[in-house]
């Protein structure tokens, strides 16, 4: 199905700044200290992104992050053990068994992470979810407010509710807060997740949220932020109702046991990986 | 009794003299304000101000009377028993369009209001309106009850359809007891520009 992009192309090099700042390092360590401790050095930056790569899983139990951490981890052991040499100059030398035992591990970490990429596994989905709650609202000039929207009322029990907001958060498709009163469901786009998974107490109330309380109601809430990342201005009102009724159109989905037919929805956009 | 009138009397009735006045009043078959205040050691022009009100009020009677031609009032007691009785339904607003509660209304565009959600997420706390421009202006905030609270919460957004105030109370689930607080929260909004009724 063809859809009409109505967000902004995301240009954000956040999710490239890990890469960037550990070239950088390496390059000022080897120029500074010789092979061995660039090197070195380059090993600890693994170590500590593959520590924090941890956290998302335990957050999430998106198995994407699990095995990013072991990547990470299995590169920092390679660039501990591995010889100076080898890297710099391979020619003529043999690689010793264990290096290539955690090469052809990091291979196959890898692969299995490039695969999980590219089937959108490991993508934050706030993008389609914004796209797909504007698909059929029209323009409307000068109607944001920051006032959350109730959109309606529905039964269903407390179970089915954090079994859907687990559902949600494995599949990144939104981050959930359970509260003694309701779930609130953050959609994430990608690049925006660093202060969602390693803030402490993020203030969630100002960002866009869609929340089901445990009497049935569901409200809406956008932030102007996200509302002025659509290329137009578009009628908030129905906006707000949109994506509350997509939120409910997920949860029958769920309830029914068609959780397959949400990623579909998702995936039938065809929203770039890394946006 | 009209509410300001009562105010008024209610007023005179609070000061300390106003016991030791009525009781001269009382015992005296008429009595000037220079006599009362002589006697109660108090200002003339205090004595008088609550005689005149007094009078105002039809609990006393003024007469004039001369001394070597100059005239000056004695009072007279009219009514030994005051009754203050107000009804306070007649302070139930009538005088806005409003009140006809089939008027259509939605949230104004840009009215810079900032609505605070109450702790369980389901009907606003308060109001902040900016009042007045650049560096005048100041920041007013509306405590909201519930009930207001649950109903802007259901008011719609700016540019949407206009909903009338018996719909939007029927969304927000809100008995027609409660309209009159409607009604005034509703004023008080569209006077500071933040609601706007359907033309």
């Amino acid at each position: 199905m063809n859809y009409r992009r109505k967000l902004k192309s995301n240009h954000s090099i956040n999710m490239y700044l890990p890469m960037i700042i550990s070239w950088a390092v390496f390059l000022i360590s080897l120029a500074a200290f010789g092979k061995y401790i660039a090197l070195r050095t380059l090993g600890v930056i693994t170590l500590f992104y593959g520590i924090m790569a941890i956290v998302p899983y335990f957050r999430t139990k998106n198995i994407g992050f699990l095995l990013t951490s072991l990547y990470m981890l299995t590169m920092t052991l390679f660039l501990f053990i591995v010889p100076p040499d080898l890297i710099f100059d391979s020619s003529g030398k043999t690689i010793p068994s264990e290096v290539a035992v955690v090469i052809i591990v990091m291979l196959l970490l890898g692969i299995w992470l490039l695969y999980l990429t590219f089937r959108r596994k490991i993508k934050w989905r706030g993008t389609e979810i914004f796209e797909l709650a504007a698909s059929n609202v029209g323009e409307s000039k000068e109607s944001y407010t920051s006032r959350p929207r109730p959109v309606d009322k529905i039964e269903y029990t407390k179970s089915d509710l954090v079994g859907f907001a687990n559902f949600l958060q494995r599949n990144l498709i939104s981050l959930s807060f359970v509260e003694d009163t309701r779930v609130v469901f953050t959609p994430v786009k990608n690049s925006e997740e660093i202060p969602f998974l390693y803030k402490p107490n993020i203030e969630y109330e100002d960002r866009s949220w869609v929340a089901f309380y445990f009497d049935g109601n569901v409200t809406v809430n956008i932030s102007k932020k996200d509302y002025l990342y659509y290329k137009e201005d578009l009628a908030f009102d129905e906006l707000c109702d949109s994506l509350g009724k997509l939120y409910l159109e997920f949860f029958e989905l769920y309830r029914v046991g068609s959780e397959v037919r949400i990623i579909d929805k998702m995936d039938e956009l065809k929203v770039a990986v890394m946006t | 009794m009209e509410f300001k009138k009562a105010a008024i009397l209610g007023s005179y009735m609070s000061k300390d003299y106003a016991e030791p006045l009525f009781k001269l009043l009382v015992n005296y078959s008429s009595i000037s304000a220079s006599e009362a205040a002589s006697r109660l050691n108090l200002h003339i022009r205090t004595v008088q101000d609550f005689l005149e009100a007094m009078t105002e009020l039809n609990i006393l009677k003024k007469e004039e009377v001369y001394e070597k031609k100059r005239p000056y009032n004695r009072y007279v007691l009219l009514k030994h028993l005051i009754k203050m009785e107000i009804n306070l339904d007649k302070l139930q607003e009538n005088d806005s369009d409003i009140n006809n509660y089939s008027i259509k209304i939605r949230e104004r565009n840009n009215s810079g209001a900032q609505f605070t959600t109450a702790r369980n997420g389901q009907y606003f706390s308060n109001v902040a309106i900016w009042v007045g421009k650049g560096r005048e202006g100041k920041e007013r905030k509306i405590s909201l009850t519930e009930t207001q609270g649950r109903f802007l919460f259901n008011l719609p957004f700016p540019n949407s359809a206009f909903m009338d105030i018996i719909q939007i109370m029927k969304k927000a689930h809100i008995d027609t007891e409660h309209s009159s607080e409607i009604s005034d929260i509703v004023n008080l909004l569209k006077e500071y520009g933040v609601v706007e009724t359907e033309k």
